[in-house]
């Protein structure tokens, strides 16, 4: 049986690692440069490249840009997912986060939320941006900021399943997205719908929940198969 | 049968060429779930068993070094 | 106690392929006369419906082959579970058996729902019907999982991987179909009806039936054909299997 005191120290341990993991590796992201500022640009780079492609007429892209600005973000974020184990995978600490006693579930909780806040935030503070390129209206924009954000939270935690399955393979981005896609598909109904809703004068509240509770069940879900993944693409 | 002739079956009352696609490449599909792994399977035992043929005969001719040790 | 020993056994290779053997003309001679009959009443012997003609047939091809092809899914991701929790091989196999399989009929349920929207909704595809849509993302699923053991190149891992992925999609394809399905309903014409169908006929409704049980028994012989195969590769090099190959192909 374990003692009163020793089960506090317990859970103190479990968001101990959760914290330090966490600040770690935002440490790492914002010394280099690139991990939050690249799929930003990408964001920017491709909403313009549709811009190009749909042509001048306004109307045209409005009603496609409830669509583009979530596969956008969508891509985005899964092409920064390669990336999120393979250093750790190739120079060990993975292999001794794996080792560790501390709970694994936590440490990756720890890690995937870092990943989320550096490649979610700079979306959100970027989105009044996004909405003046894409012709959605400004009032639309604090929801398509909330919308962002739930969402790429979501996108990260289901993506990093397929990234941890992956790392040890060097077959790239492509396998990754075939594998994710799908699993993104009610991020992309519910966030765009969000959208249309909200554009449409309708309540945004069933999208919205929904959204919330694919997220709060990616967060506590997600890990399980993060982290059996890990175990076997280290045994690789 | 709800249909007068095979004519009309055929025809499906102007249906035909949709039921008949749908019903042909089905049964194209599911020809080829049946085959492909049968043929393969046989063509990889085929393979084991010549595999396995060819080391029980290696191994039952002996060869002169050896034959002319016991000899001694 | 219960006698777990059929289950162990279950998990020998050898012991497997013989009874696979023994088994397989049964089911699969026992599926195609349950199939082929269930087609052809329902191709001729019912009557034709009176709001879409006779184009509804397909449905005897369509329903089974969408309804095997999701349970299938769930097959393979319970296999490549009991594969990582019991270390047993043979369930490993069983999931690679029944990835292609599943695929192919997700394929056939797209290709004749679809046939079958043409006369009835005027398209070939109509993005609003969320079985449809639910059942292309389905066949995503597939082809992500056997794409992620084939890129591994331990054969052992790339099951586990494969696994882990069916798992997470196992949980995925309900609120996948819940979403699409919300979706479908935001801009539907409310004249329009799409995804409802009027309560089915008895007599329309028997052959159906009698044509899910035939494509399971059809969809059971499939994958044993596959699984024969799987351990065939899988085993290779064993002795018992040159000594079964050789007495086999005598």
């Amino acid at each position: 049986m374990t003692h009163p005191a020793a089960m506090q120290a317990d859970n103190e341990s479990m968001f101990r690692i959760l914290h330090a993991i966490f600040k770690r590796d935002l440490r790492v992201y914002f010394r280099t440069r690139g991990a939050w500022l690249n799929p930003l640009i990408f964001v920017l780079l491709v909403i313009t490249l549709f811009t190009l492609g749909i042509g001048p007429d306004a109307k045209q892209l409005a009603s496609n840009a409830t669509a583009i600005i979530w596969v956008v973000a969508l891509l985005g974020i899964m092409l920064s997912l390669d990336a999120l184990f393979r250093s750790d995978y190739e120079d060990g600490t993975l292999e001794q986060l794996l080792l560790s006693p501390r709970p694994l579930y936590f440490a990756i909780m720890g890690k995937v939320a870092a990943h989320w806040l550096v490649t979610g935030l700079p979306m959100l503070l970027a989105s009044p941006l996004f909405a003046l390129m894409l012709g959605i209206p400004i009032s639309i924009v604090p929801l398509l900021a909330l919308g962002l954000f739930l969402g790429s939270g979501i996108l990260s935690f289901v993506g990093a399943i397929g990234a941890a399955v992956t790392v040890s393979l060097q077959t790239g981005g492509l396998l990754i997205a075939l594998i994710i896609l799908p699993l993104y598909v009610p991020v992309i109904i519910f966030g765009a719908g969000l959208l249309q809703y909200a554009l449409e004068g309708w309540s945004v509240a069933a999208p919205l929940m929904m959204l919330s509770g694919l997220l709060c069940a990616a967060v506590v879900l997600a890990p399980l198969a993060i982290g059996a993944g890990l175990k076997i693409s280290m045994d690789s | 049968m709800y249909f007068e002739s095979f004519a009309a079956f055929w025809h499906m009352a102007g249906h035909g060429s949709f039921v008949w696609s749908a019903y042909g490449m089905s049964f194209v599909v599911l020809g080829l779930l049946v085959l492909q792994p049968l043929v393969r399977y046989r063509r990889e035992l085929g393979r084991i068993k010549n595999s396995a043929v060819a080391v029980l005969q290696q191994n039952a001719t002996p060869s002169s070094a050896d034959s002319a040790q016991v000899e001694k | 106690m219960a006698n777990w020993q059929w289950f162990h056994r279950l998990g020998s290779p050898k012991w497997l392929l013989a009874t696979l053997d023994r088994w397989l003309p049964w089911l699969l001679s026992l599926g195609l006369l349950m199939l082929v009959g269930a087609l052809a009443w329902g191709l001729a012997f019912v009557p034709p419906d009176y709001k879409q003609g006779n184009s509804f047939r397909i449905m005897y091809i369509h329903v089974p082959t969408a309804v095997v092809a999701l349970a299938a899914y769930y097959a393979m991701a319970i296999a490549g579970a009991v594969a990582m929790i019991w270390r047993m091989k043979v369930a490993d196999m069983v999931m690679r058996a029944i990835a292609p399989v599943g695929a192919a009929l997700t394929f056939l349920a797209l290709v004749t729902g679809a046939i079958w929207g043409k006369p009835t909704w005027g398209a070939y595809w109509v993005w609003q019907d969320a079985r449809l849509t639910s059942m292309l993302i389905l066949f995503f699923l597939y082809l992500g999982v056997m794409a992620l053991y084939d890129a591994y190149s331990d054969r052992r891992n790339g099951n586990r991987a494969a696994a882990v992925v069916a798992l997470a999609g196992t949980v995925n394809i309900p609120i996948i179909y819940k979403s699409v399905d919300w979706w479908s309903s935001l801009h539907q014409p409310a004249s329009i009806k799409f995804t409802e169908q009027s309560a089915i006929a008895s007599e329309m409704l028997q052959p159906l039936l009698l044509a899910i049980i035939g494509t399971y028994f059809v969809f059971a012989a499939m994958v044993i054909l596959q699984l024969r195969l799987q351990i065939v590769l899988s085993e290779g090099r064993s002795n018992w299997l040159a000594e079964y190959a050789t007495n086999k192909l005598r």
